[in-house]
């Protein structure tokens, strides 16, 4: 019986002994959340994963999603082949179209949203961050928040408002008021601006700074018709010593772009932006993909230089079709990225200004700004008199220098009240419900508290 | 009690260990010898048996003798003339010249062996063996028990050993039969009848840190021997268990050289993780999975490193009794693989080869170039469309009259299997080796040169202490695979049109266009390669040392590594030139290194005759580490310069690594009564580095008992029933296969970094409360043998319940997720039925014949899951159906008036949406199993297997594009709808990729109609060998020599249409029947 005892003594030893042993050190190629925000370099990866995000993922939300998909939903664009994507031009959005939004635009948009929560409260929690890290790195992470839930909300109305990473609060929450929504980004813009340095750390704009917060905020109260101070914002901006108007508009979007606020540098190394892959069709042969409509070609004058610099032409089968070219190079393996995805730029600005001046019945300084984009194009300056003729003319403008750029074009119909009047001339699809996207139907179905659009 | 010092008394040999035993007494009786010295005695003996002498020593000294009839045996008679000696004097007259010696006790004397003198005189032994006919029985091995020595018999079944001892007792082995200890006695010759071995119930059975016998096995264990493995052509191990075992389905993903085989014991126990049963292969824990990052086709499983020709035996682990004290990874059961020790014996030379092969089980019947192309056009006139060069370049650009049977030109071709093998074997009892080396190589039935091959050795060294206290082992396995594959399986590029392009043009070169209309050209694929290989490395090393009597400490310590080197190119010739094609080149390198150490002491005791405990504590530490890393290289402008990686324009490097750690501490409690009632107690703690801080450590614990009724009196009275057992075990066991490191929230690389820095993404939420996924299993069995063991019988019932299931919980994604690992309280229960028959129903040297058969019924169900309807998994499962459940729509068949397939709108809502769903069926076999028989006559032995499964499987006729499309079809498609009042099994012909038409195709593979009977019968494997006669191996100096004709999957009987029933896809290439033809000679 004494070996028994001896075994038995032996295996309480062993397994207290084992309880240490058994523990791990975490992943050699992945980090804890406390190792992340241990230093400004980690933390500063934390960031740039959520930008190389926004451009590696084909049609992701700022990557050529928006721009094609509500380009389609918009009288901008449409679509060669027969697909689902004729669903968005019609906008008849069906079952297949549901995933499409799922996994392009909503899926994405919360993952960076997710992300700058995170880093969020990684930051908050952080000691060892300097205190310009902080800083900077905590405005971007409240500039990406907003930026995200800014086209959530304007693509489908209220959105939930996730403010934290806390799954079991975010897996059931029902949808936010837009006001609300609003409101949060307002907040987190105003905070970005005045964390974020207000100059580039290094030649290129591929990073956001302050006056990519000031102009958001302007976009954001020009949506809003907040006039006053959407113009004092955009005034900020113009202001600012480091924007210009290229005068050469093949400049414009190259990653050396002086009129860049801000851009995001393609992180996949044989790709150059997504636009230019989709637009740019892939041989002389080959069948073209997205097309300008013609209500867009036609809104251009012959002489526009956006009209000659901005779009091309394309034969196939005889026909002829007009595709959007301000991205020129479509990428590939080995050749160098020269053309990064443009978020911001000063063009809007000026135009958000002369909309907010002429709302303000400041016409003529309006027209002042409306002629400065118009100029660069080569075209005569306007001369008007009526507010609402500057009102138009300020739209037409809008379309013809902001078209296929990140939904610009259908944000302001709706915004303007004009989508109906404008998108009904399409086809008997349309009906007014359509100016927001159904959420996706899975999402509805994985949590009960979201109601669904109406119409859908 | 009295004995209790022996133990601990160094003791060498026999004669010593009897010297001590008398010691033992000196102690117990003090000597009062020196109060008897005054004795006299007067002796006269002449030519006396000292026998004779002793009785008169006693009656005149009052002293008795303590002797063995043995040692009077060898007395020499004893001539003595003493008078008035003493009793010394006496004694040293009457052992002068013996081989005894003598000390004097209290009031005995005890005879003992003569010191420094051997007992007799070594002697030479002959002997011969023979079996119940009196046949000789040539190569059997016979021992010197104790002794480093040993021979065996030659042809005629004699052998010779000399300096033989007249105490020396023979060990006689010989495959087959019984074996048999023999005590020479002073004989100078022995005969042996060696009788046949009937009965499985003593033979070796391997389980759990140790090994037991059917007899008293309280666990369900099959065992599957090397013989049964060794006959079958085949390059994976596990191919070899098809049909074998009870509760054990496997299945062949595809019929591609090194493919993978999914193992499923006793059915899905976990909803989602995973359901592998535990491999271990001489004691180390084997990776079962495909380490492929790259591979589509799934070839390279790492078992097709190991040859099946070295193993001795696999056991398949099924209840509690058997796996709980595999604690948290014996939930899907456990597969031993032990491989052939060194067998004592000079030294014996195999040598095998064998060359076979290989075809397809089944071909499709596809649609001829007149049917094809009437079924475009008719597509056409269906959906009112003009056919034009855009929309019809099959029949109007290409050669509308060409026919081209891709699928004989891509699989219709021969495959080729060759196998070589040495093996080495032999020593002492003390010191035993075996080598072996094998090289196997097999080509597709694809076209140009494809092929996989394997280099195996294989060592193993056994060494055994004279005094048998102390005994080493070690196995070393060393396996390479390697292979060159098309990227992709071929078989899915089999339904061109048969009016595709020819494959090359007239120069010789892959042609990619006729008329300006591209094709997919399946022979460039054969120039996109996936090259693979494989190394593996296990090593087991076992020492075992008897500390005292009935107390062993034993440690075995394992490693193992396997490494996967894949490169896939994709060179720029093997692309369409249209467009700007560039080469890619993708490597990855994979490798997992894994080593265990388990020390462990085992106590025998026996509290008396009748009653047996042997106890067993253990404790187990396992690392495990896998690393790879993947490098893509892009944009190759030349196609020589693919393989130098740093010249792509465009590179990137990714990599991952993680650890896995494995401690635990187990106990065992084995208790026999009379062989009549066994009791096994089994428990172990377990800890696991796959769970968070506080959800580490488990515990699991099982109890068998058995219950040899047979051995009553009553049924020792009666011959029918030979042998009887009923057994029940209960206990709990454990699935950990969840991959590493899911509780921890954790950061990895973005699939590309944000200007050139470094940029990470939360890859996970932290998520540290959950734990195990726990099976409970209860298990009864009834073990019958009748006449002599001639009929066996097994029958088993089981039920086991997991719960705790960890689900990959889907969330919304509004969380940033898409799921998180949960503990779910949702219960899966897998029970059966399992039989288990062998017949050897005529047993004569000259003949014997063997029938067995074996059936499982298994049931699996998902008894639990709570808010089913509203998760993401209401159209995946239902409760009370078994996992593989499938809920589809009720096809109502065609449409006559429409032509489109209708389905019923079942809640009446005007829509067809997944609220429509019902029960279709499910994919798991209703039974399977297996049967076959064994004939053996003189030379010749024939051997076949049978294999059976009932089960639905999925339509393949249904499976693909819907007819009209520019796809070939199934002739079977022929039956479709055309006109109004048609009543078909297929709806109308149509050109359109999207519509209704499409909608209802894709509404069909979630119908009813999607599922059929996919019940087969395969004659899955024949055996048969000649061995040469006696005269010629003679003249060949060998001592066996055969020749054979295997064949594997020789004959399919099934209902099931177009596909393979066991793989079930028209994509994959079919298993491939096989035949081979081999020798094997034994020097």
């Amino acid at each position: 019986m004494k070996i028994l005892q001896i075994i038995l003594s032996a295996l309480i030893l062993f397994t207290a002994s084992c309880k240490k042993s058994i523990s791990i050190d975490p992943p050699i190629n992945q980090l804890s959340s406390d190792l992340v925000f241990k230093d400004d370099a980690s933390a500063t990866a934390a960031l740039n994963g959520i930008f190389a995000n926004m451009t590696i993922y084909p049609e992701d939300i700022f990557n050529g999603g928006t721009a094609l998909y509500a380009g389609l939903c918009a009288d901008e664009l449409w679509y060669y082949s027969p697909s689902d994507k004729q669903e968005f031009f019609k906008n008849d959005i069906g079952p297949s179209s549901h995933i499409t939004i799922q996994s392009n635009i909503w899926t994405p948009a919360y993952s960076y949203i997710y992300g700058a929560n995170a880093c969020i409260e990684g930051i908050n929690a952080s000691t060892g961050l300097t205190p310009a890290g902080r800083s900077q790195l905590m405005g971007e992470a409240k500039f990406i928040r907003a930026l995200s839930f800014f086209y959530l909300t304007n693509l489908f109305g209220d959105v939930p408002l996730q403010r934290s990473t806390d799954y079991e609060i975010n897996r059931l929450m029902a949808r936010t008021p837009k006001a609300e929504v609003y409101q949060q980004i307002e907040a987190d813009l105003k905070e970005a601006e005045a964390l974020l340095p207000s100059d580039y750390a290094t030649t290129e704009r591929t990073r956001p700074i302050k006056w990519a917060a000031t102009a958001m905020l302007a976009r954001l109260y020009l949506y809003q018709e907040r006039w006053n101070e959407a113009e004092a914002k955009a005034t900020e901006v113009i202001n600012a010593p480091h924007y210009i108007l290229h005068s050469n508009l093949n400049d414009v979007f190259l990653g050396t772009s002086k009129e860049a606020i801000w851009q995001l540098k393609p992180a996949n190394p044989s790709r150059n932006t997504h636009e230019a892959r989709s637009f740019i069709p892939a041989s002389a042969s080959t069948a073209p993909t997205y097309l300008m409509t013609s209500s867009l070609i036609d809104s251009f004058d012959a002489s526009d230089k956006r009209f000659q610099e901005w779009t091309k032409q394309h034969t196939f089968g005889g026909q002829t079709y007009r595709y959007p070219y301000k991205y020129k190079v479509r990428g590939g393996p080995g050749i160098p990225i020269t053309e990064y995805c443009m978020i911001l730029r000063l063009a809007e600005m000026y135009l958000i200004r002369a909309e907010a001046r002429i709302q303000q019945n400041k016409l003529t300084t309006g027209q002042d700004d409306l002629n400065i984009i118009r100029d660069r194009a080569d075209l005569a300056p306007l001369n008007l008199s009526e507010k609402g003729d500057l009102l138009m003319a300020v739209d037409a403008e809008r379309r013809k220098e902001l078209f296929a750029e990140l939904g610009h074009r259908w944000f302001d119909l709706i915004r303007t009240n004009r989508a109906n009047d404008v998108l009904s001339l399409k086809g008997p699809e349309w009906a007014p419900t359509d100016q927001l996207w159904p959420l996706p139907q899975e999402e509805i179905n994985m949590n009960p508290s979201l109601i669904q659009n109406p119409g859908y | 009690m009295e004995l209790k010092p022996i133990g601990f008394l160094r003791s060498k040999g026999m004669r010593k260990y009897a010297a001590v035993i008398l010691l033992g007494f000196l102690l117990i009786f003090p000597a009062h010898f020196q109060a008897q010295t005054s004795v006299k005695l007067t002796l006269s003996f002449s030519n006396a048996p000292l026998e004779d002498v002793f009785r008169e020593i006693k009656r005149q000294s009052g002293f008795g003798f303590i002797y063995t009839t043995e040692q009077l045996q060898r007395a020499k008679p004893v001539t003595v003339q003493l008078k008035d000696a003493s009793l010394q004097q006496a004694l040293e007259a009457c052992f002068k010249n013996q081989p005894l010696s003598y000390v004097v006790e209290d009031d005995h004397i005890a005879v003992r062996e003569a010191a420094g003198i051997t007992n007799s005189i070594p002697k030479e032994l002959r002997g011969l063996v023979v079996d119940e006919d009196e046949s000789p029985l040539p190569n059997a091995t016979i021992t010197i028990k104790g002794k480093n020595r040993m021979t065996s018999t030659d042809e005629n079944g004699a052998f010779v050993l000399s300096n033989i001892e007249d105490d020396d007792v023979l060990i006689v082995t010989s495959v087959g039969y019984k074996e048999k200890e023999i005590p020479v006695k002073g004989r100078s010759f022995i005969k042996l009848s060696m009788q046949i071995r009937i009965s499985t119930l003593d033979e070796t059975v391997v389980i759990a840190y140790g090994t037991t016998t059917k007899k008293l096995n309280t666990g369900t264990v099959s065992k599957v021997k090397s013989q049964d493995i060794g006959k079958q052509p085949v390059s994976n191990p596990l191919a070899a268990l098809q049909g074998r075992v009870p509760g054990l389905m496997i299945t062949q993903v595809n019929g591609l050289p090194g493919s993978k085989f999914n193992v499923l014991i006793r059915g899905q126990h976990s909803i989602q993780q995973g359901n592998d049963p535990l491999f271990v292969v001489d004691g180390v824990p084997f990776v079962s999975e495909n380490l492929t990052q790259r591979s589509s086709i799934q070839t390279h499983n790492p078992f097709n490193t190991i040859n099946p020709a070295d193993i001795e035996s696999i056991e398949v682990l099924k209840d509690a009794d058997a796996t709980a004290i595999y604690g948290s990874r014996g939930a899907g059961g456990v597969i031993l693989i032990t491989t052939k020790k060194a067998k004592t014996g000079r030294l014996n030379v195999n040598a095998s080869l064998y060359h076979g092969w290989g075809k397809v089980t089944r071909k499709q019947k596809l649609m001829n170039t007149k049917q094809y192309v009437a079924m475009r056009k008719e597509a056409f006139a269906n959906d009112g469309v003009t056919p034009q060069l855009s929309n019809a370049y099959d029949f109007l650009a290409w050669d509308s009259t060409r026919y081209t049977d891709w699928q004989d030109l891509l699989i219709g071709g021969t495959a080729r299997s060759s196998n070589a093998q040495v093996k080495l074997s032999g020593g002492t009892a003390f010191t035993k080796f075996g080598f072996g080396a094998n090289y196997y190589r097999e080509s597709t039935v694809f076209p140009g040169d494809k092929w996989a091959d394997r280099i195996s050795f294989n060592f193993t060294g056994t060494h055994q202490s004279a005094d048998n206290r102390f005994s080493i082992n070690l196995s070393a396995m060393y396996g390479h695979d390697q292979s060159r594959m098309p990227k992709e399986d071929l078989a899915g590029s089999i339904f061109l049109p048969p009016t595709a392009p020819p494959p090359f043009d007239s120069a010789g070169n892959l042609n990619w266009s006729e008329n300006n209309f591209n094709f997919t050209n399946p022979f460039a694929k054969l120039l996109q390669d996936y090259e693979g290989l494989t190394e593996m490395l296990n090593t087991s090393l076992n020492i075992s040392y008897r500390i005292t009597k009935g107390l062993v400490l034993r440690s075995s310590a394992g490693f193992n590594r396997i490494t996967l080197d894949e490169l896939v190119l994709t060179p720029i010739a093997s692309q369409s030139p249209v467009g700007t094609p560039y080469g890619i080149a993708a490597k990855t390198d994979n490798s997992v290194k894994n080593w265990i150490i388990e020390p462990q002491l085992e106590y025998s005791l026996g509290f008396s005759r009748h009653a047996k405990l042997q106890l067993l504590a253990g404790g187990s530490f396992q690392n495990k580490t896998q690393a790879s890393s993947i490098l893509d290289g892009t944009g190759f402008t030349d196609d020589r310069f693919l393989r130098l990686y740093s010249s792509a324009p465009s590179l990137k490097l990714s990599n991952k690594a993680t650890e896995y750690k494995y401690r635990g501490a187990f106990g065992r409690a084995r208790f026999n009564w009379k062989d009549k009632f066994l009791l096994n107690v089994s428990a172990r703690r377990d800890g696991s580095s796959r769970f968070g801080p506080g959800k580490q450590w488990a515990n699991f614990g099982a109890v068998g008992a058995g219950y040899v009724f047979s051995e009553e009196q009553f049924f020792k009275k009666q011959s029918a029933l030979s042998f009887g057992k009923l057994r029940v075990s209960y206990g709990t066991a454990g699935n950990d296969q969840i991959g590493d490191y899911q509780y921890l929230d954790s950061w990895s690389p973005t699939a590309y970094p944000y200007l050139n820095s470094v940029s990470i993404e939360p890859s996970r939420i932290a998520n540290p409360s959950y734990s195990w996924e726990l099976s409970r299993k209860l298990e009864a069995a009834l073990e019958l043998g009748f006449l002599k063991n001639r009929i066996e019988l097994n029958i088993n019932w089981y039920k086991n319940r997991t719960v705790d299931q960890i689900i990959n919980y889907r969330l919304p994604t509004q969380t940033g997720f898409f799921s998180v690992l949960k503990n779910f309280p949702g219960i899966v229960e897998n029970r059966g039925w399992e039989f288990d028959f062998i017949s050897r129903n005529i047993v004569k040297s000259s003949f014997t014949w063997t029938t067995f058969f074996n059936a499982s019924v298994p049931k699996n169900i998902l008894v639990a899951f709570p808010g089913l309807e509203s998760s993401t998994y209401s159209t995946a499962y239902r409760i009370g159906e078994p996992l593989s459940v499938h809920l589809g729509y009720h096809w109502l068949g065609v449409d006559s008036a429409t032509g489109i397939y209708q389905f019923e709108d079942i809640n009446k809502d005007g829509s067809l949406t997944s609220a429509d769903y019902h029960v279709v069926g499910s994919t798991m076999p209703r039974f399977y199993g297996g049967f076959g028989n064994e004939f053996r006559y003189k030379k010749w032995t024939l051997d076949f297997l049978f294999q059976f499964v009932s089960q639905k499987g999925l339509n393949q006729l249904y499976s693909g594009a819907n007819g009209g499309l520019i796809t070939n079809q199934s002739v079977r498609k022929l039956d479709r709808w055309q006109k109004p009042g048609d009543r078909t099994a297929f709806q109308k012909f149509s050109q359109q990729t999207s519509g209704p038409i499409i909608t209802a195709a894709n509404r069909l593979t979630t119908s009813d109609a999607f599922l059929t009977d996919a019940s087969f019968i395969r004659l899955k494997n024949v055996s048969l060998s000649w061995s040469l006669p006696d005269a010629w191996l003679r003249k060949l100096n060998a001592t066996d020599c055969r020749l054979y004709l295997r064949a594997q999957n020789l004959l399919t009987i099934t209902d099931y249409q177009v596909a393979d029933p066991e793989s079930q896809s028209i994509y994959a290439l079919p298993p491939l029947r096989m035949m081979v033809v081999g020798i094997e000679f034994n020097f």
